[in-house]
């Protein structure tokens, strides 16, 4: 309770004073703000006003029962208040002006659709020149308020209402990218990260239980082999702390590794080749081989993502014949520069120095033994996990009369938005404009070196923007045309 | 010069990519005896009229006219109010690409324009345009109008050019495959600025 004004000097009376006074205003001012973000309608999508209705409804039950709470909780009060203040600017930068905004929603009905996720997505730039994902946003303040228990949760989930069965992640792009659809094809690894954490909360614990008995062993023999430079005195106690402190960060290079690597899987599963060519314009401003356990991040090496994302795209990255009643064979004339410069990256991760890397040292060793053995396994039982319509991995092969239509279509300064002839047209796929995009991107590039300018970017970036919304309307509204007729 | 009927944008439209242009037509039934209507688009460009105490076109820096202007950008299923006497720059949802023997006209629908809403004021589009068409909207009527991205507020004429041109429409233009409303480049017409020199 609040302590009275006579109540005789001390630390605690003190803070408690500043406290509960200022976590008031503090938690009325943030529901206050997010109340107001939510109202202010300059979003793609319903998602930012969704999340701005959580953090609002979140931070006005901690105002309503700040008077009840306990002094020694107010500290506490003050840390999740500071984090929903933060978890505001994802709301913040989700407005239109900030976002791709004329594929956010095409990108999340693709999402929901192809990766099977009941989840809503906003969509925010981030200064950092990094592509990410945040979240889950109703489970992190529901965590939150059970911290807080003299907050009835109940009475949290029903002022969020149908808040609390959804799911709420933010996606980031650089913000240098913005109006870069075809960079944006990471998007699906990072989505992946849902699908991929999903399984692993399944199925780590049990991999890393089978595996740890030999890992150990041969973290084991390593340290002992060069044991840590200290005193006799020490050196038992240092020795096993090596071995326990090597043993953790394998484990943790192990779950990264895998998550990062089913994430790419599942981007070039559900994006095809434009998830390798932007995760290669993305990778080839950093070391290829750094090792996992150079970055607090524990990712793969660059060369390694980049060969397995290659071998499941290999049947993009070689010629077929045509098929039977069909002159024309895969990559024909239009996707040949991009067929070109994807096949480039197999004599990239010809080179096996990321493998050198990794055998280096024994926690990178062994943890990528353990991926290895496993990853066939790993990789089909996450895929598996897709919905039905996603069962099939996109083979641009296969779409090769599409992609030529649409790059066409981008030659002629037309947006890619559908195939076929008027009238027979039906909306094209995200996946095909992404890929067309692409093509057409190195067909330019590579056959005339003045072309990259920022105007030429703008255009095609333009025209692909225009094309994923057209398509995007036409199949959402265009049924409902059809249905209503016009008069 | 004549206006081409129903039949003939039809058959043109099915020329593909070297004719008549014009996607996505979401119902056929937008094509009509000698028009094609014209969908809303979702982007918008609104004035603030308290950045500028006046404009004059061509003695105004760029970055002004800019700063008068707002992009904004509506989602599809929600409105954007235009109130009376309000203007305001929108476009077609369609892309379009006229063939080099092919002009056209912009006009607004009768059932719009019978509630107050006025489209354009500078309909001509020319042989060879390729990209969407800004539209100036305003409201004359008395009543605010709730206007749907995606709404038929528009039909397309479209007239045989004979001969057909012959130059190239190209990125030279002051308008060049737009997607959403352009905000005006005026300032552009330098013999405007010859004569502004007068004042």
């Amino acid at each position: 309770m609040p302590s009275s004004p006579l109540a005789p000097w001390s630390e605690d009376n003190w803070r408690e004073d500043i406290l509960r006074r200022e976590l008031s205003v503090q938690a009325t001012v943030l529901a206050q703000l997010a109340n107001k973000l939510g109202y202010s309608e300059e979003f793609p999508t319903d998602t930012p006003p969704l999340l701005c209705r959580l953090f609002k409804e979140t931070a006005q039950i901690i105002a309503k029962y700040l008077p009840d709470i306990p002094q020694d909780h107010l500290q506490i009060v003050n840390t999740v208040l500071c984090r929903l203040a933060e978890f505001l600017r994802y709301a913040e930068r989700s407005k239109v002006t900030q976002t791709p905004w004329s594929m956010v929603q095409a990108t999340e009905a693709f999402f929901k659709l192809q990766g099977g996720l009941k989840c809503q997505f906003a969509i925010r730039p981030q200064w950092a020149f990094n592509y990410g994902i945040v979240g889950e946003f109703v489970e992190v303040c529901r965590t939150n308020i059970k911290l807080l228990p003299w907050i009835p949760l109940a009475e949290w989930e029903q002022g969020v209402g149908k808040l609390t069965d959804m799911e709420i992640y933010c996606v980031s792009f650089p913000r240098t990218h913005r109006l870069n659809p075809l960079s944006h094809a990471n998007w699906g690894h990072e989505i992946g990260h849902i699908v991929a954490g999903r399984w692993l909360a399944k199925k780590f614990q049990a991999i890393w239980s089978e595996e740890e008995p030999g890992i150990k062993t041969e973290i084991e023999k390593d340290v002992l082999a060069n044991p840590p430079p200290v005193i006799d005195l020490w050196k038992d106690v240092a020795i096993k702390e090596t071995i326990a402190a090597k043993i953790t960060l394998t484990m943790e290079v192990t779950r990264q590794g895998i998550e990062e690597l089913l994430c790419d899987a599942i981007g070039v599963h559900l994006m095809g080749p434009a998830a390798l060519a932007s995760a290669c314009e993305f990778c080839a401003r950093y070391d290829l081989d750094e090792s996992p356990v150079m970055r607090g991040g524990h990712y793969p090496p660059w060369r390694y993502r980049l060969r397995l994302m290659a071998e499941a795209c290999q049947e993009d990255l070689q010629e077929h014949p045509p098929k039977a009643g069909s002159t024309k064979g895969y990559p024909g004339n239009m996707v040949t520069p991009y067929f070109k410069w994807l096949t480039q990256i197999l004599n990239l991760v010809a080179k096996n120095a990321d493998q050198e890397v990794l055998k280096k040292g024994v926690v990178t060793r062994e943890a990528y033994k353990a991926i290895e053995k496993r990853w066939p396994v790993i990789k089909s039982e996450v895929i598996a996990q897709l919905p039905q319509l996603s069962s099939r991995p996109y083979r641009l092969h296969e779409r090769i009369d599409i992609i030529e239509e649409l790059v066409r279509k981008l030659s002629a300064d037309l947006p890619p938005n559908e195939v076929g002839d008027w009238p027979s047209v039906s909306p094209a796929s995200l996946e095909d404009i992404l890929n067309a995009g692409w093509a057409f991107k190195l067909i330019r590039a590579r056959t005339d070196a003045g072309w990259a300018t920022t105007e030429n970017y703008e255009k095609l970036f333009r025209l692909i923007l225009k094309g994923i919304e057209s398509s995007f309307v036409a199949r959402t509204f265009g049924p409902r045309v059809t249905k209503v007729g016009t008069s | 010069m004549s206006v081409l009927t129903g039949d003939r944008i039809t058959e043109r439209l099915k020329a593909g990519t070297s004719g008549l242009i014009i996607t996505p037509i979401l119902s056929p039934k937008q094509i009509g005896a000698s028009s094609v209507d014209l969908r809303l688009g979702n982007q918008f460009i609104v004035f603030r009229m308290h950045m500028l105490e006046t404009l004059q076109p061509f003695n105004t820096p760029n970055s002004d006219l800019k700063k008068m202007q707002q992009r904004q950008v509506v989602r599809f299923g929600s409105p954007f109010v235009l109130h009376p006497g309000m203007l305001a720059l929108g476009s077609t949802f369609e892309y379009i690409r006229l063939p080099n023997d092919l002009s056209g006209e912009a006009e607004g629908r009768s059932s719009w324009a019978r509630l107050g809403l006025q489209i354009a004021t500078a309909t001509c589009v020319e042989p060879g345009f390729k990209g969407v068409l800004t539209f100036e909207l305003s409201n004359v009527g008395t009543i605010p109008l709730k206007l749907y991205p995606g709404v038929r507020v528009a039909q397309l004429i479209l007239h045989d050019a004979e001969p057909p041109v012959s130059k190239e429409y190209d990125a030279n233009r002051k308008y060049y495959c737009p997607v959403g409303p352009e905000f005006s480049q005026v300032h552009l017409d330098n013999d405007g600025r010859a004569f502004s020199v007068l004042e």
